[in-house]
């Protein structure tokens, strides 16, 4: 870029003095020459520097810099097109004012005037691109060279005698073709044109030796060498107003940066990329990065500052929170401490690898370990468990129930262990554990004294139980084996009174008599127990009885004693119950046979109902009998008791502790309400079922 | 009297452990008005070998009726029950159970096990002995039972 700026500046200096030389004296001119109509063509086919776009009208780098010109000196232009031959002969004969693209020679010069060149063209050396020996003209002495037949470049070479052989084609496709198919050693032609046929034939491997070292078609100051063309406008000779006028307004273009501008535009796709020196780069980088590096480190070191001010402030507010959530962290453990020593359960933690990390007070209170006596869980295996056996029993059920819960959030199972204490004692206890990260954390809980009590009673219930058999059992063998020789002394004392009646005075037929009657007494006891024992031994089958039947069931089976006794039995409707309907019989047959028997009125009266009170029902049976005192009330419930002689009422005692223990048995509860010659109300519940009522 | 002189007596077979009670029935029986044979053995292994005429009772009669009390030692009065109605040659012996027990249980069972009748024995000795009257009478004179080949 600063090359193609010198060389302007130069260029400028260059055309631009002759042309103040010029100007004063045409300055008078200058009103006639702006009105003037411009009459120009161009070529139909020179690329680019002339050709013809599809709506047929001029274009390429000389028409647009012609354009540019005349348009900058203010004057009107018509621009048309024609056969090169054809617009020359035109310019000649002085009906064209103006060409755009013409090649400067003597021979021309003679016919018309020339502007200052534009452009120009000069020859080139193209070799292949690993050629080294061939770097100018001079160097083609010895050498194979192609130029095209009758070409000014032919003419060139003959006239310098460059070459040490000439190889001659008719096109200088051909020659370039050649040369990069590696025939022969150079080919000496126009440089552009030679560019356009590389990019055209697609070679890559053939290189100007100029363009080495520069690729600028640009007019450059200073004598030419070798072998070039000078393109300028041409105008009819002798019209000096119109030349000096092209030559202003190039100077102009060329100034004002407009011929830079046309000149990319048409030959910018075409020519190789300029090439810059490394000083030019090294110049270039040090003119733009040392700046750039100073404002970056500027700004860096700022930011940095600001960076480590704001970093600053944030890790002194970490140390704060730190400190703070230290302070928590330590007040949570030393509460934690506080509560891990106090707790009422033995704890201690271990950690993954087997060590004890702490036990509390608890522990060593129930042990009598302290964490120095077992250091570590193998330690502990050791300690706790003596017996080798055992010890890896214990080892195995622990390593499953703590293998089962790995990975997971859940608590090791309590497993019951025997534990053997620091005085030799052991213990029952259930440890669990819960695994933490790194560590866990064992709790354990003595069930030695529970296991224990749960073992007596286990035993007293036990106990309970046989002696329980054992008294049922007793019940009815007492009433078999009692009975036998029982009836053994009945019968022979009956066998005695009958077999030897002649033998026996009044008084010993009496005594037999008293001893047989007292043997049937024994009976009636040993039946009564067995009744009794048997309300307890048999179990319940509750089924849904209508209590109602019951007691008219009761009253059909007692109709002699009633009829005998001119009672009068009533009761109303009962409800329907789940009971063991032979113990309720029973229970009604002893409480209205009670009713009747202890009973001296002149017309006895039984009532029997019922009231529903809460869950239960409350079963009344009232009679109008002898009443019993207060202080009775308790001790009529119990077996044997009686509160008469047996002259005054025959019976055993054991009716009212059979109505209690059936009223028991059904979850009930019964009791009289009676004075002494007032008569008597029993009372007794039983519970409701009422999903069975109807 | 003579008539009944002339018919070979009925063999009783009473399995009975207590020696009063042993007593008291053969006193019951001898006032009974059929010719009685009463066999007497005191546990249920000796009702057995009894019944199928085993050692010492090999040449003994095949009872027409048994008194078997349910309480005996070694082998009791409901195993010899069963023994009996499962074996063919004897299952069809009528068995009155005559015991102590007033028992629901050994009632039940009792019929279970096929015994023909069940009496609990009173403690007065005019009401047993009235009871072993009724027995004899119903089951050796009344009931036609079936003949078996002796």
């Amino acid at each position: 870029m600063q090359i193609s700026k010198m060389v302007k500046v130069f260029f400028v200096f260059w055309l631009v003095i002759p042309v103040l030389v010029v100007v004063p004296a045409r300055a008078a001119d200058q009103p006639s020459g702006a009105g003037r109509i411009i009459k120009s063509a161009s070529e139909l086919d020179y690329p680019p520097f002339a050709l013809v776009r599809s709506d047929g009208t001029a274009d390429g780098f000389s028409v647009d810099l012609l354009k540019e010109v005349v348009r900058t000196m203010g004057m009107p232009l018509d621009m048309t097109t024609g056969p090169w031959h054809d617009i020359k002969q035109q310019l000649a004969d002085g009906r064209l004012d103006v060409l755009p693209f013409v090649s400067y020679s003597e021979n021309r010069d003679r016919l018309f005037d020339f502007s200052a060149s534009y452009m120009r063209l000069h020859g080139t050396v193209f070799v292949r691109e690993d050629e080294t020996g061939i770097t100018s003209e001079a160097d083609l002495q010895d050498k194979a060279v192609i130029v095209m037949k009758g070409d000014n470049a032919h003419e060139y070479a003959l006239q310098n005698r460059l070459a040490g052989t000439l190889i001659l084609t008719d096109t200088y496709e051909d020659a370039l073709m050649q040369l990069s198919s590696g025939k022969h050693d150079a080919v000496l032609m126009l440089q552009l044109v030679g560019f356009q046929l590389l990019k055209k034939l697609g070679i890559t491997n053939v290189v100007s030796v100029k363009s080495v070292r520069e690729t600028n078609l640009k007019p450059i100051p200073g004598p030419l060498s070798g072998y070039e063309q000078k393109f300028c406008f041409a105008v009819q000779e002798g019209d000096k107003e119109l030349l000096a006028k092209l030559n202003e307004g190039l100077a102009i273009v060329i100034a004002s940066g407009m011929y830079n501008t046309l000149y990319d535009k048409w030959f910018g796709p075409i020519l190789p990329g300029p090439k810059v020196s490394w000083q030019q780069v090294a110049r270039y980088l040090l003119a733009v990065l040392v700046p750039l590096v100073l404002i970056i480190a500027g700004l860096g070191i700022w930011f940095l500052k600001k960076e480590v001010a704001r970093k600053t402030r944030h890790l002194q507010q970490e140390i704060q929170e730190r400190k703070q959530a230290e302070m928590t962290l330590q007040k949570s453990e030393t509460k934690f401490r506080t509560l891990f020593d106090v707790a009422a359960i033995p704890m201690c933690y271990v950690s993954d690898e087997g060590i004890m990390v702490n036990c509390n007070t608890k522990f060593t209170q129930t042990f009598g370990y302290t964490t120095a006596d077992i250091p570590t869980l193998d330690a502990w295996w050791q300690t706790a468990y003596p017996d080798p056996a055992y010890r890896q029993q214990v080892i195995d059920t622990w390593d499953a129930a703590v293998k089962k819960v790995q990975g997971t959030q859940d608590s090791i199972d309590p497993i019951e262990y025997l534990v053997t204490c620091k005085n030799r004692d052991t213990r029952r206890v259930i440890i669990s554990g819960t695994a933490f990260p790194e560590y866990f954390l064992a709790t354990f809980v003595d069930i030695t004294d529970l296991k224990n009590t749960e073992e007596q009673l286990e035993s007293t219930l036990a106990d309970l139980e046989r002696s329980n058999a054992e008294l049922q059992q007793f019940a009815y063998v007492a009433s078999h084996d009692l009975q036998e020789p029982l009836r053994a002394a009945v019968g022979f004392l009956q066998l005695l009174q009958s077999r030897y009646r002649d033998h026996l005075d009044e008084k010993g037929t009496h005594y037999i008599e008293r001893a047989v009657n007292a043997g049937h007494r024994m009976q009636g006891l040993i039946n009564d127990l067995l009744t009794l024992s048997r309300v307890n031994a048999q179990n319940l089958v509750p089924k849904e009885t209508d209590m109602t039947r019951i007691v008219a069931e009761v009253v059909r089976d007692l109709q002699p004693v009633i009829v005998e006794k001119q009672a009068a039995v009533n009761y109303s409707e009962l409800p329907v119950l789940v009971v063991d309907n032979n113990q309720v019989f029973s229970l009604l047959q002893n409480l209205v046979t009670n009713a009747l028997k202890y009973n001296t009125s002149r017309h006895p009266a039984v009532e029997i109902g019922c009231q529903e009170d809460g869950d239960v029902y409350r079963f009344f049976v009232k009679d109008n009998g002898i009443g019993i005192s207060p202080r009775f009330h308790d001790r009529i419930f119990m077996i044997f008791q009686r509160l008469h002689t047996r002259r005054e009422y025959s019976g055993t005692g054991i009716g009212l502790a059979l109505c209690r223990k059936i009223v028991e048995r059904h979850n009930g509860r019964i009791w009289v309400v009676s004075q002494k010659g007032q008569g008597s109300v029993f009372y007794f519940t039983l519970p409701k079922t009422k999903e069975l009522i109807k | 009297m003579t008539d009944m002189e002339n018919v070979k007596p009925a063999q009783v077979l009473l399995v009975e452990d207590n020696e009063d009670d042993v007593e008291l029935t053969m006193e019951a029986l001898k006032d009974s008005r059929v010719r009685t044979y009463v066999h007497v053995v005191y546990d249920g292994m000796d009702a057995m070998k009894f019944l199928r005429r085993q050692g010492e009772y090999a040449d003994k009669p095949r009872p027409d009726l048994i008194l078997l009390d349910l309480n005996l030692p070694m082998m009791d009065g409901r195993e010899v029950l069963q023994e009996i109605r499962n074996d063919p040659d004897l299952t069809d012996l009528p068995v009155v159970v005559l015991t102590t027990s007033q028992s629901e249980e050994d009632i039940c069972r009792s019929y279970k096990l096929h015994a023909n009748c069940y009496i609990a024995k009173p403690v007065d000795f005019t009401k047993f002995s009235e009871i072993i009257k009724q027995i004899e009478g119903f089951w050796l004179q009344l009931v036609k039972l079936p003949r078996k080949e002796r």
